[in-house]
């Protein structure tokens, strides 16, 4: 979610915010979740908290900013309530070193970013890859590299300490990168 | 610095928040080392193709449902 937005809210109704901000509430809610309904779920939890919040929010900083952590309250509330535990063991990414420290040997991926454009089927992987993040990394990945939320601001939505926010990161990133090597690495090069 | 020393450097190095002494570690690491050389590179990729997701329309229900809310919530 951008923080391009209004400051000084003072005419802005809920049917304003949905309309701007809909999409953006949904999909933060999807990809931190992991599927439609419990979004869907979610985005009417923010809609009513918008309704009964928006005085009180009227006059203080950015609507994004603000939506984003009433998003991502509601969305680890109604992840609490669904006490769904994770399926799969966490694996470390950072295992795939030789004793000594250095890399297994690595394939290079077949595109330069320049000219890495997102289709629809790229996008598909990456979505995919993020669902199948464990929501220990999942939260902060989506809120950073989707979202483009600060490093700070993620440590103060989540409660986890600057150096907290870093580390996840970086695992969900090693995470992605690896889930995406298979479809992006040179078959021969 | 071996290969997974690197790695762990990498999110600062990619965020211009290191040293540059460091930095100039890290370059000359890479430079001599291929597997970190795509390492890096797809590293940096997958950060920047994930910021170009688009983001997905809200589903035809639940913008329905949404606006039956509001409706309901107005009549109030």
């Amino acid at each position: 979610m951008e923080t391009n937005g209004h400051n000084g809210n003072n005419h802005l109704t809920p049917e304003d915010i949905f309309r701007e901000y809909g999409p953006r509430v949904y999909n933060l809610a999807r990809r931190m979740l992991g599927n439609d309904a419990d979004a869907e779920d979610v985005t009417q939890e923010v809609l009513l908290q918008v309704v009964r919040k928006l005085d009180t929010f009227r006059g203080e900083a950015n609507i994004a900013t603000w939506l984003h952590r009433v998003t991502v309250n509601a969305a680890l509330a109604h992840r609490k309530k669904r006490a769904r535990r994770e399926e799969h063991e966490v694996h470390d990414p950072l295992q795939n070193y030789l004793n000594d420290g250095h890399h297994a040997n690595l394939r290079p991926w077949a595109a330069p970013p320049e000219e890495l454009a997102l289709n629809q089927e790229t996008s598909k992987l990456i979505e995919k890859a993020i669902n199948d993040l464990p929501e220990l990394y999942r939260d902060v990945y989506v809120l950073s590299d989707v979202e483009g939320v600060p490093n700070q601001e993620i440590g103060d939505m989540l409660g986890l300490s600057l150096p907290a926010v870093k580390s996840r990161l970086h695992r969900g990133r090693l995470l992605m990168r690896n889930a995406l090597a298979p479809h992006f690495e040179e078959v021969n090069p | 610095m071996t290969c997974r020393e690197l790695v762990e450097l990498m999110i600062d190095y990619l965020a211009g928040d290191l040293p540059e002494d460091v930095c100039v570690h890290i370059r000359e690491h890479i430079e001599r080392c291929s597997p970190c050389d795509h390492f890096f590179q797809s590293y940096r990729i997958t950060v920047k193709i994930t910021r170009q997701l688009p983001q997905s329309p809200m589903p035809k229900s639940l913008s329905e449902k949404l606006n039956a809310l509001l409706s309901q919530i107005k009549k109030q």
